[in-house]
């Protein structure tokens, strides 16, 4: 992949990095025939799938969704779930509406689930702080010990590592934060909020 | 390297050979098939005689025969179109329409015999029924949504409980005595919700597409 995102987190011109296979356009087009070959098992047709998908499926969740961090959010779980269901689609028949009824589906899940966390839960970063859990205590200890803290935030996406690395290890307020970032304040929490979902999950694994 | 890029690295590096799942219609049929020889199977200790070409049977009972098969049918191939992203699940609408037909059927039974309209009948024994039948058949359906990992398991699966539960009360009207009382029809009843629900409930883990990366 050339570069989808430019500087300023918008979508660049598409061109795609791997060749692709013989007789194989990228086109809206050609995706029911690459489809077809990477239900075959061809990685390149694949992956040029997904390189030419990325800019239409955005599209199609920034119809329904607003909030950038949420939107990348969806693009990726609409690829995993593309991913996943890549079987029940049948070449005979139009690619689009495959799509989009995974992309539609996967954007009104995500709104679904923000609208229940915006609810039902409140976010307060410095109740992480104020109310530590002690009897975590030692195995965090033991996980910075091994040195897998960094390796716990690689496996976090660049927007959400930086806002942790903000945030948590350089003690910044929400405020200086969004400052130094160009990020709204709710979008900031969103990514905080992900980003220490994710990391328990993996901690969690991971221990 | 963007975040898109890094998982569309790792999702084309696991892009596997799959096996294309086979049209609904197809599907549906199969499944039919198999349903109904495990749902008989599973009834079968049950010895109940097939009666519908016995003396009791009639023209509402040959028409809540159909009409419960037709709908079962139609149920379940509904079901499984809800696995294809983006095709409509157009049996569902005839489903319903069977449904209410085999509703009015069996209420006019309940009419136009008065057998004894409070007693209890063979009320017990037609739940045992329906719900051994369905079991096998459930099974069955959460193995085919479960392959196909429908957008909405929890739509999938209700309709897939359906089509089971009125394929039971199918079998049963062709084993039972058509001679419906309230408390025995509304023990069918009782036994195709516990059917639809057991379906959905049960199946769910099975037929959601699971969380996580590739």
């Amino acid at each position: 992949l050339n570069a989808f995102r430019n500087g300023d987190g918008g979508i660049s011109q598409f061109t795609p990095a791997t060749p692709l296979p013989s007789g194989i356009a990228s086109g809206p087009a050609a995706w029911p025939a690459l489809m077809a070959a990477a239900q075959d098992g061809d990685k390149a047709a694949y992956r040029t799938l997904l390189e030419s998908l990325l800019p239409v499926l955005t599209r199609m969740v920034r119809k329904r969704i607003s909030n950038p961090a949420l939107i990348e959010d969806v693009v990726q779980d609409t690829l995993m779930t593309l991913h996943r269901i890549r079987h029940t689609y049948d070449p005979g028949r139009p690619f689009l509406p495959w799509l989009s009824a995974i992309a539609s589906a996967r954007a009104i899940d995500a709104l679904r689930r923000h609208g229940r966390m915006s609810a039902r839960e409140i976010h307060d970063p410095n109740a992480f702080e104020a109310y530590p859990d002690d009897r975590h205590s030692e195995p965090e200890n033991a996980l910075a010990a091994r040195g897998e803290v960094a390796h716990l935030l690689a496996t976090l996406s660049p927007r959400q590592r930086r806002a942790i690395e903000l945030v948590k290890l350089h003690d910044m307020s929400l405020v200086e934060a969004a400052g130094e970032t160009g990020f709204s304040i709710p979008a900031l929490k969103t990514l905080l909020h992900r980003a220490i979902t994710k990391l328990r999950s993996v901690g969690g694994q991971s221990t | 390297m963007t975040n898109h890029s890094e998982l569309i690295e790792t999702l084309s590096r696991s892009a596997e050979p799959v096996q294309r799942l086979a049209p609904p219609a197809r599907r549906a049929l199969v499944w039919f098939m198999i349903c109904a020889a495990a749902g008989w199977i599973a009834v079968w200790p049950m010895r109940l005689p097939l009666s519908l070409f016995g003396g009791t049977s009639d023209t509402l009972s040959l028409l809540a025969l159909g009409t419960a098969i037709l709908a079962s049918l139609a149920a379940i191939h509904a079901a499984l179109r809800m696995g294809v992203p983006g095709l409509r699940a157009n049996g569902i609408g005839f489903a319903m329409a069977g449904a209410i037909a085999w509703l009015g059927f069996c209420l006019a039974e309940i009419v136009n015999r008065r057998w004894g309209i409070w007693s209890l009948g063979e009320g017990a024994y037609c739940f045992t029924f329906i719900v051994v039948c369905s079991v096998p058949m459930m099974a069955l359906a959460i193995v085919a949504l479960n392959r196909a990992r429908p957008l909405h398991p929890n739509r999938a699966l209700l309709a897939a409980g359906f089509g089971i539960a009125m394929l039971a009360a199918a079998f049963l009207s062709a084993c039972h005595p058509f001679r419906l009382d309230v408390v025995d029809f509304t023990m069918h009843l009782a036994a195709m919700s516990v059917v639809v629900a057991m379906t959905a409930l049960l199946g769910y883990r099975w037929v959601k597409i699971p969380a996580g990366k590739a």
